[in-house]
């Protein structure tokens, strides 16, 4: 196969795969189960409370079942016993629980987890039963759906957009391309794709989310104004089936738009051409096997260095001869792809310098890569001044010094007395092009890492953010899947040591990978839409329930805040968490009195300081409630991996799916008896 | 129309209509669009005629197009947004902020140019984003190229700000004037000035941007190879003729970048193949606003200088363009102040009020009377960059290969015959004079010197009979409060100058500067500069013997060019000159401790000191080579000033250094008499100069003139020093030659010794480092 180069992806979490889909079930039931309980209860409350003499429509829109008594009861103890057990401290979810880092420094986010402790599990029963309870009314009138009529509703949705002439809107699109951003900025080569692909993106989203919440926030409240609603609820048709009918047909027509928008995208892209930097840097898909990073050192617990900078997304380690810190990349098993077909597997990496002295002029900074298997386990030195890792069996390290050696002697025609420095003669070894047969160097070096599991390149120099690449012989990978070796060792490790002294290597789990293969950049472009599609569905969902219930307006308010809360997910994360720099708005406002600075120390003994901080703490815990309630937005987006050349993965997009639809869910629940609950559609 | 409705309808359609057009008739001469009849000759419509948007508008010059070069993209954005820009600028100048901290440079120069599109003249996102990218953003790229490109894309911001923000001004019966932002336009030459000079990657930098200047089809890899079997190899021709055109720049790539092979210049070329140029790659020159390096609109308010469609050559680089850039700011800063007699006056930076605002802006920094000195600042810079880079003056040539052996001579073929000379269109002599020149004009423009006979009268009309300074200035008040006070306006004015001039003169350090050009511009200075330069290339490569004898007679004349200029050897507070003078000397001081006969010397010394004080003398040694060599070397480079360079001066019988060359003629003429019996002639006048300057002339070693008497602190008079010997532990330090010990700390956890308020402490003296 023929490699592909360089490609530089911030991965401040992993996406989605289908391993994490049972955790994220869980996390579900655990706080979707939560408002569906308030629900239960509010509900439960109102509906026994209906005086007698209201109609009788009335009391039929809000009718109780005895399994929504005996779920509303069951989740009821549930919570019950989770308070018990969270004030016995039993139980607790120690799968999920991740200790925030000392330094206060970047702490990479990562899915939730099936937990069996006592405490998630009892949360996420109860949240079950809620479930249940609440839903069992829809879950009937979802059972009375009928394809047929929701296809009409759907169609009915559909041609009313159109006679709106939305489209029209549509072709603000087209300005991107007929004034293209290369016209006003000067770009770098390399960068010219990212760029394009990046104005494509926002462009697309912000064509197609605003008319998108214009049009479903304000067309049921239209509909109950100009009574055209009545041409419908007068039909034997279920209330849930105008919800769903319209939002499929709406997004039905976005969803034309949007394939629409992305062909017009990728056909200029295909026509315009790029340039040969970036093609050869970002015009394709990458398949990369991503490994997990741990920092190793003499001392057990080195974490990596915080350096200070305000990006805190990498670690750094020191770098000179004698340093004894690594950063490793461990791979617990090696897939078979790695293997087939091949003489060698590239490994890319870009990394930060993080410069502690001025260095030489033009010169970047030189790395170690050692690559090992289980079979070849290594551990840091005991001598203070020696930098080199050495092998955990000794005597397989000297054997295979020693067959290095011989094998270069056999290549050199050498006797078995002449010394040579096999380390500098693999250091050249050059894989073969495809299709031709390897050289000698190269078959020696293939033999020897499928033998003993090591392969070493010192002296590698990269840049500061610029992306570098080694390849390692296959007999490596190889030698991963026989069995044998330390089993408490990853299959693969590959450690990196900075070599130049003075200067600090920054580092970040996605900063490495194997690179498996490549895809078409056409299909990812493709794929890519995917995400965008789903925040649609998102989008149009959200503003079409609350439009059940509000005025157009206040519909599109509450649609519009809720789904652009998404993008400041991270700030809401850190306001739910209390990470905030300024603390809470309590705080912040104690502060601005004061005119103290947002970083001073509040005075513990302080009553005022303790007030504020009870109150940022209310705060936090009712964001915490309310990040619930707001999109993941940030799981759907996939233009970095686009735009920087990574392939997505269809199973990410199988994921980005199931949560779209586990999203949405509660919203349609809510949206039943919200319809219900409204004289005009009873 | 059967009805009355009808009719009424029809009358009130009429109505309407005629009404609609009348007030779009009237709203046309209103804003202008129409010109008011009668205008010119009726009083009523030419007032009128003033009071329409359009000429007040022109009047004010509100209109986008008086603001500079219109952009119709941004303008549309603009308007766009409606009332929302100052969310929108917002919101992208922190999505900048948060790209520029992720390293995603691509995305934060599309963020930063987009909050300068939408408000173009708000001057201070221009500077501030510029300059993050010309210095935040390129010092995150160790790839010289790409740092290259971010300083070249900060300057391009600026130059672009400077295009949206120069309006015109129309003076009746004058040329039109681009007046613009005064910080915008030094700020560019600041950049081009401080990159290219003084940044940690200098070498390269400079390198890249004569890269920029040169045709990418001059510099292409396939020009300079040839095909040679299966392989590509490096045409001589071609490479030659590469050479011939680029000097300056392959002397550069040699000599600092250490590209030992042609192929190494020629990988040096296809590596940055790709940079912001002049030129496409057709080797056409590029719009004028997309060219790098970028140079402002050809200008008639001063000297000819570098503007786009002027040729650039080898010989230009980016202190020519920082100066085109500070000329190109200084017509739009308020003009120096001119007392009644019409002469300039040294003065305070103006107040608003105190100038034409619609002509004139201040800048915001630096203060004004640096402002102004920037642009022969920056003509210093260049000659100095000449001069460090061995282009002296015009006969200066580089021999490519003097110092090549065998395995890396550029051109083989000449080993044998001539060698291959290559020689710079320009030379720091001839840059020097021009920044006399510069300098001397922005002395006498802005009142930055003064002839004796100025100061008198400045004197007396500040206050008659004043022989010195004035001790205070004077309150600048209305005539009338002057009047009650006893003085004149004239008087404050000369008072206050005669102190703004000494103040004016120590912020910007103008005597230095003048003086320095002045020197430097001299043949002398050039041939020490000369002789300085081929002796360290011969100390680098390790030629000790040919570096001591140029060390040497570079030093003698030096000697003699600050004799020469005494304003060059100490210009006001500078010291660089004294500190130059004596790094040489201890260069020629660390030669001569290998040199043999100092160490055998050295060893009697220490023999001798053992017989006298015992084996402990011997732990001295080294110390007594350095008092050796010391010794030696100012013994050598005054036996050189008095055997060849004052006997050629012509100086008077009584001075002193006419004495001691006599004394030593006399000795060796005392000494001829016994024929050849004290060795060859050159021989004996060198022990003859030796002796004389040892037994009568010992000052030569440490003083340009015999000293006078000593000082309350021992030290004779500070100017007939060499070195003054308070400075040389200073240069030795900075030079690492010593370092300070380490204050000591107070045994029983005392406090040190507090320092009077507000005062230093003491420093510790000072350790050879061994």
């Amino acid at each position: 196969m023929t490699p592909t180069l360089f490609g530089l992806l911030i991965l401040e979490r992993d996406p989605y795969v289908l391993a994490d889909a049972a955790g994220l079930v869980q996390a579900w039931f655990q706080d979707a189960g939560g408002f569906a309980a308030i629900g239960l209860f509010v509900y439960i409350l109102y509906a026994l409370t209906i005086p007698s003499e209201q109609a009788e429509s009335a009391k039929s829109r809000a009718s109780v079942t005895t399994f929504m008594l005996v779920m509303a009861v069951v989740s009821l103890l549930l919570y019950v016993g989770y308070v018990v057990l969270l004030a016995g401290g039993k139980g607790f979810d120690i799968t999920n629980f991740r200790q925030t880092a000392n330094d206060g420094s970047f702490v990479k986010a990562v899915a939730p987890k099936f937990s069996l402790n006592l405490q998630p599990m009892a949360l996420m029963l109860a949240g079950l039963a809620a479930v249940l309870g609440i839903g069992q009314p829809f879950a009937a009138n979802v059972l009375k759906m009928r394809g047929r009529r929701i296809w009409a509703l759907a169609k009915l949705g559909f041609k009313e957009a159109s006679r709106a002439k939305l489209y029209w809107v549509f072709l603000l699109f087209l300005l991107p391309f007929l004034f293209p951003a290369k016209w006003y900025f000067l770009f770098k080569a390399e960068n010219e794709l990212r760029s394009t692909v990046s104005i494509t993106a926002y462009a697309m989203n912000f064509v197609l989310l605003l008319p998108a919440v214009l049009l479903a926030a304000f067309s049921i409240p239209r509909d109950i104004r100009d009574q055209n609603i009545y041409t419908i609820v007068t039909k034997p048709v279920e209330r849930f089936e105008i919800v769903f009918g319209r939002f499929l047909g709406y997004a039905g027509l976005l969803s034309v738009v949007l394939l629409l928008m992305t062909t017009v995208g990728w056909l200029y892209i295909l026509t315009t051409g790029v340039s040969k930097e970036a093609e050869a840097d970002t015009y394709k898909a990458r398949v990369p096997v991503r490994g997990k990073l741990v920092f190793a050192s003499r001392k057990a617990e080195f974490q990596g260095t915080n350096v200070g900078r305000e990006f805190d997304y990498r670690k750094y380690i020191a770098g000179d001869p004698s340093s004894p810190q690594r950063a490793v990349w461990s791979y617990p098993r090696v897939p078979n792809s790695l293997t087939r077909d091949r003489d060698y597997v590239p490994c890319e990496f870009t990394f930060d310098i993080f410069r502690m002295t001025k260095g030489v002029e033009n010169r970047g900074v030189d790395l170690t890569v050692r690559v090992t298997t289980r079979q070849a386990g290594q551990v840091p030195p005991v001598d203070q001044k020696d930098g080199t890792w050495r092998w955990a069996d000794d005597a397989r390290g000297q054997l295979y010094a020693k067959d290095a050696k011989d094998a270069v002697r056999k290549l050199s025609g050498l006797g078995p007395n002449d010394d040579v420095n096999a380390e500098a003669v693999f250091r050249y070894a050059e894989p073969p092009p495809p299709g031709q047969p390897p050289s000698k160097e190269w078959a020696a070096l293939n033999e020897l890492t499928e033998k003993y599991g090591y392969f070493e390149i010192a002296g590698k120099e990269i840049f500061d953010y610029h992306p570098e690449s080694i390849n390692i012989p296959v007999g490596l990978f190889k030698n991963a899947q026989q069995p044998g070796g330390d089993a408490t060792l990853p299959a693969i490790s590959i450690a990196i040591k900075c070599q130049t002294g003075g200067q600090m290597l920054g580092v970040a789990e996605g900063d490495l990978y194997l690179l498996e293969g490549q895809r078409l950049f056409a299909e990812n472009y493709f794929k890519t839409s995917f995400g965008l599609w789903c925040r649609l569905c998102i989008l149009v969902g959200i503003a079409i329930v609350l439009s059940t219930y509000l005025a157009g307006v206040i519909a599109l308010l509450g649609a519009a805040v809720t789904f652009f809360c998404g993008y400041f997910g991270d700030h809401i994360a850190d306001m739910a968490t209390g990470n905030s720099s300024a603390g809470g708005p309590f705080r912040a406002v104690n502060s601005l009195l004061k005119a103290e600075q947002p970083t001073a120390q509040a005075d513990p003994g302080n009553s005022l300081a303790k007030l504020t901080d009870g109150g940022d703490l209310f705060f936090s815990w009712m964001v915490r409630r309310f990040i619930n309630v707001v999109p993941d937005l940030d799981s759907y987006s996939w233009t970095g991996y686009l735009s920087e050349g990574f392939s997505v993965p269809l199973e990410c997009l199988a994921m980005n799916l199931l949560t779209t639809v586990g999203y949405l869910l509660p919203w349609f629940v809510l949206s039943f008896y919200l319809m219900r609950s409204r004289e005009v559609a009873a | 129309m059967t009805n009355k409705l009808q009719r009424d309808a029809f009358r009130r359609r009429i109505i309407y209509g005629v009404t609609i057009f009348a007030l779009f008739g009237l709203s046309m001469f209103w804003r202008g669009k129409l010109a008011v009849p009668f205008s010119g000759q009726v009083g009523v419509s030419r007032w009128f005629s003033e009071r329409s948007v359009l000429a007040q508008a022109e009047k004010l010059e509100l209109r986008e197009l008086d603001q500079g070069d219109p952009e119709i993209a941004g303008e549309t954005a603009r308007l766009a947004f409606v009332g929302a820009r100052g969310i929108v600028v917002t919101a992208l100048w922190t999505a900048a902020i948060e790209k520029q901290k992720r390293n995603e440079f691509d995305q934060f120069e599309i963020l930063a140019r987009a909050v300068t599109t939408l408000q173009p003249h708000f001057i201070t996102p221009w500077v501030f984003q510029s300059w993050n990218i010309a210095y935040n953003v390129s010092v995150e790229n160790d790839k010289l190229g790409d740092m290259y490109f971010y300083i070249a894309h900060g300057i391009e911001l600026l130059a672009e700000g400077d295009r949206r923000n120069s309006k015109i001004y129309r003076d009746p019966g004058q040329p039109d004037r681009k007046v613009g932002s005064p910080d915008m336009r030094y700020q560019i030459g600041f950049y081009y000035q401080n990159k290219f000079s003084v940044s940690d990657k200098v070498s390269t930098l400079r390198s890249l941007m004569q890269l920029s200047c040169i045709k990418p089809t001059d510099r292409a890899r396939s020009r300079l190879e040839k095909e040679s079997g299966r392989d590509r190899q490096v045409d001589p021709v071609a490479f030659r003729r590469f050479c011939d055109a680029n000097p300056q720049l392959v002397r550069r790539l040699r000599a600092k970048l250490y590209c030992d092979q042609p192929s190494e210049v020629v990988q040096f070329l296809a590596d940055n193949e790709k940079i912001p140029t002049l030129f496409n790659v057709e080797g056409e020159l590029l719009g004028r606003s997309q060219r790098f390096p970028i140079l402002p609109d050809q200008f008639t308010e001063g000297p000819n200088e570098y503007y786009p469609d002027l040729p650039v050559d080898d010989s230009f680089d980016g202190f020519h363009a920082a100066r085109a850039w500070f000329l190109y700011s200084l017509p739009v800063i308020p003009p120096s102040k001119v007392d009644r007699g019409g002469e300039p006056l040294p003065w305070r930076s103006p107040r608003a009020g105190e100038y034409d605002a619609s002509r004139y802006r201040m800048p915001r920094s630096p203060a004004l009377v640096i402002f102004r000195q920037s642009a022969p600042r920056a003509q210093t810079y260049l000659a100095t960059r000449l001069a460090e880079e061995g282009w002296f003056d015009r006969t200066s040539t580089w021999e490519v290969d003097e110092t090549a052996g065998a395995n890396n001579r550029w051109f083989p073929a000449a080993a044998t015959g001539d060698p291959v000379l290559l020689k710079a269109g320009s030379g720091a002599q001839r840059e020097w004079q021009r920044a006399f020149d510069m300098w001397d004009e922005h002395g006498e423009r802005n009142a930055m010197k003064m002839s004796d006979a100025r100061r008198i009268a400045l004197m007396e009309a500040a206050s008659p009979g004043l022989r010195s300074m004035p001790s205070g200035s004077l309150p600048e008040v209305s005539e009338k409060e002057l009047q009650e006070r006893g003085l004149t306006t004239a008087q404050v004015e000369a008072n206050n100058g005669l102190i703004y001039f000494e103040q004016n003169r120590n912020v910007s350090n103008f005597g230095y500067f003048l003086e320095t050009a002045n020197a430097e511009k001299a043949d002398i200075t050039v041939q020490a500069r000369k002789l300085f330069w081929e002796a360290e290339q011969a100390r680098l490569s390790g030629r000790n013997n040919r570096a001591i004898d140029l060390y040497r007679t570079a030093l003698a004349r030096w000697r003699l060019v600050l004799g020469t200029y005494k304003d060059f050897h100490r210009p006001g507070n500078s010291e660089t000159t004294e500190e130059l003078t004596y790094e040489s000397e201890l260069k020629l001081l660390s030669l001569l401790k290998e040199d043999g006969a100092v160490r055998e010397r050295a060893r009697r010394v220490t023999e001798a000191a053992i017989a006298l004080l015992g084996p402990i003398a011997a732990k001295s040694a080294d110390d007594y080579l350095h008092a050796v060599a010391e010794d030696e070397t100012g013994l050598q480079i005054a036996a050189e000033s008095v055997k060849a360079v004052y006997p050629g001066l012509g100086l008077p019988p009584d001075d002193p250094r006419q004495k001691a060359v006599q004394q030593v003629n006399a000795t060796q003429a005392a000494s001829g008499a016994f024929g050849g019996a004290f060795g060859a002639p050159e021989v004996v006048q060198g022990v003859v100069t030796r002796g004389v300057i040892a037994s009568q002339y010992s000052w030569l070693k440490e003083f340009k003139t015999p000293p006078a008497e000593r000082d309350a602190f021992g030290y004779y008079e500070r100017s007939a020093y060499w070195v003054r010997p308070e400075l040389k532990d200073n240069i030795k330090q900075k030079i690492g030659l010593v370092r300070k010990l380490p204050v000591e700390q107070p045994a029983d956890g005392e406090a040190p010794p507090a320092g009077p308020p507000g005062q230093p402490m003491a420093r510790p003296a000072p350790q050879v480092a061994k």
